[in-house]
């Protein structure tokens, strides 16, 4: 492997290129295993692609290197305090909007941080969210019967199907 | 032109994404969500789910349960940054007044109430059950509870040591109540022969164990032999073991002195006052995996002007009770006779001493017991049958 190799490029699954550099690359093991071998052949003219939209892969891409330093070396109390406001800054972001397409790229690259990160987001923004709510952003349909709706109201008094 | 994003534009999730969010969500939001649909009402009933979700809660969430000593149907949760929440008391146990908890595990508290029946309750999804009778019934409170869970078994369990009273508080009899089989049984305890369990009432459990502070007495009268220990119960097996405990600063009539689960060990808190009894300070040793060794991994800086009396740990935190010194009464009566009353806790990391207080509402309060808490969806009333 050559090791003056700083930073790799890859293609977004729109077709779009990006860069991302080594040590911020570490964060993904796909990314690693992407770039160790992209590193290996001389003449790296194969762009690799990643099955992320340019828009998600911008995001991502922006996590992995503001927290690659701290991955890679361990920081002070400080820095990990700065990087949780920056995480949180990071992931005022709306669920309909980018949020869910964070969640896939996370769980596709394996990036157990980031990974986490966006659950949490998610369930915060559930919290104040109807049933109705729910399930449009999940594509999910009500099959409860009306039959089945009463019962469980008279179960369970103060539950809302809406 | 107001910009709308469609609702297709929004991927479908998988399903271990979804669920992986919805561990996170409070208990309280996941019953709301029960609505949602018919796939969602029973994702949280299967066991790997309340497993998943529990696991989250207590190494998230971890939480401390406040119960007013001198009205336990008051409950109080600690959580996050000691943001307070008040507990919604079950009638029942609003109404059987001086019922206490005999300790709490996994989002379950086993509770007893005046007239020694047990109760299992898990106060996050509202749901209790009775314990039956024991075996043998004495309407007494000569004997000594714990209750835990071993994940090798998948079972919670109520443990009954009865003493005698005539025969110097020796251990006599065990009784075991299992929740996975709804049933008490008697247990060998020739292990525990010329022990004695601490009346002091500290208990804890963790890490598929019960343990209590114990005597084992000595030969001679006059108490000269008379060894510290730990008396443990291994839930799985159902047996007992004896354990020396760290120091002699801990010790069987040791006043404020605490067991507790730190990194899922057991942990021994101890106390000691300065030689000119202005201070007090903390020490915290842990037993390894085998049982064997104690080692002291803390001790606190020393605390001018109150007795600390530790409790339990909390995160990183050493949670202890304060008393006046004999030295300063006059300077603290003023701190106990406003409406708040102090706890201070101690920090591993910065060694740092914090104070925090519980409002009392205008209430006497003689101060509370504290257990660690997690909420979790386990059931109680079905247990033997979600889990078989």
């Amino acid at each position: 492997m050559s090791s003056s190799v700083e930073a790799i490029t890859v293609l977004s699954s729109d077709g779009d290129e990006f860069k991302i550099t080594v040590s911020a690359a570490k964060l993904s093991k796909p990314l690693n295993w992407m770039l160790e071998d992209v590193c290996f052949s001389d003449d790296c003219d194969e762009v690799p692609t990643i099955e992320v939209n340019s828009k998600t892969l911008v995001k991502v891409i922006e996590y992995c290197e503001k927290h690659a330093p701290r991955a890679n070396s361990g920081a002070s109390d400080s820095d990990a305090e700065e990087l949780k406001k920056w995480d949180i800054e990071f992931m005022k972001m709306d669920v309909k909007d980018i949020l869910f397409h964070i969640l896939m790229a996370a769980n596709y690259l394996h990036m157990e941080g980031l990974y986490d990160l966006a659950c949490q987001t998610a369930a915060d923004l559930m919290k104040g969210m109807t049933v109705s709510q729910i399930r449009k952003i999940f594509h999910i349909k009500n099959d409860f019967s009306s039959e089945e709706q009463e019962q469980l109201r008279r179960q369970h008094p103060g539950c809302s199907f809406d | 032109m107001k910009r709308t994003v469609m609702q297709r534009d929004i991927p479908f999730l998988p399903e271990e994404i979804i669920t992986s969010i919805l561990i996170r969500l409070p208990v309280k939001r996941l019953i709301r969500f029960r609505c949602v649909c018919k796939h969602w009402k029973n994702l949280f009933k299967t066991p790997s789910s309340i497993v998943e979700h529990l696991h989250h809660s207590t190494h998230q969430n971890p939480s401390l349960l406040f119960e007013d000593k001198e009205d336990r149907s008051r409950l109080r949760l600690c959580y996050r940054e000691m943001q307070v929440l008040r507990v919604q008391s079950e009638p029942f146990i609003g109404s059987v007044r001086r019922s206490h908890i005999v300790d709490s595990c996994n989002g379950l508290l086993c509770i007893i109430d005046k007239n020694y029946s047990l109760y299992l309750w898990n106060p996050a999804i509202r749901d209790f059950g009775r314990v039956p009778k024991s075996i043998n019934w004495f309407e007494s409170d000569d004997y000594y509870l714990g209750f835990g869970y071993s994940a090798i078994v998948n079972d919670y369990k109520i443990v009954k040591i009865y003493v005698s009273r005539s025969d110097g508080d020796l251990v006599s009899l065990v009784e075991v109540y299992s929740l996975r089989t709804g049933s008490w049984k008697e247990v060998d305890c020739d292990s525990l022969d010329g022990v004695t369990i601490s009346s002091n009432g500290f208990n804890t459990n963790g890490n598929g164990a019960i343990f209590w502070s114990g005597l084992q007495v000595g030969v001679e009268k006059d108490g000269e032999g008379d060894i510290d220990l730990i008396v443990l119960f291994d839930i799985a097996t159902e047996s007992f073991c004896l354990i020396s405990a760290p120091t002699s600063a801990f010790t069987y009539s040791g006043y404020g002195n605490g067991l507790a689960i730190y990194e899922n060990k057991l942990a021994v808190l101890s106390h000691t006052l300065s030689e000119n009894l202005e201070s007090s300070l903390v020490d915290l040793w842990v037993l390894d995996e085998d049982w064997e060794q104690w080692t002291k991994i803390y001790t606190s800086s020393p605390y001018a002007g109150l007795r600390l009396l530790p409790v339990t740990i909390w995160k990183d935190q050493i949670i202890c009770d304060v008393t006046d010194l004999p030295e300063v009464i006059a300077e603290t009566k003023t701190r106990v006779e406003n409406d708040v009353h102090k706890n201070v806790m101690s920090s591993l990391t910065t060694n740092e001493f914090r104070m925090f207080g519980i409002h009392k509402d205008g209430k006497a309060c003689h101060g509370y017991d504290i257990f660690s808490y997690a909420e979790s969806l386990v059931p109680v009333s079905n247990f033997h049958i979600e889990w078989s």
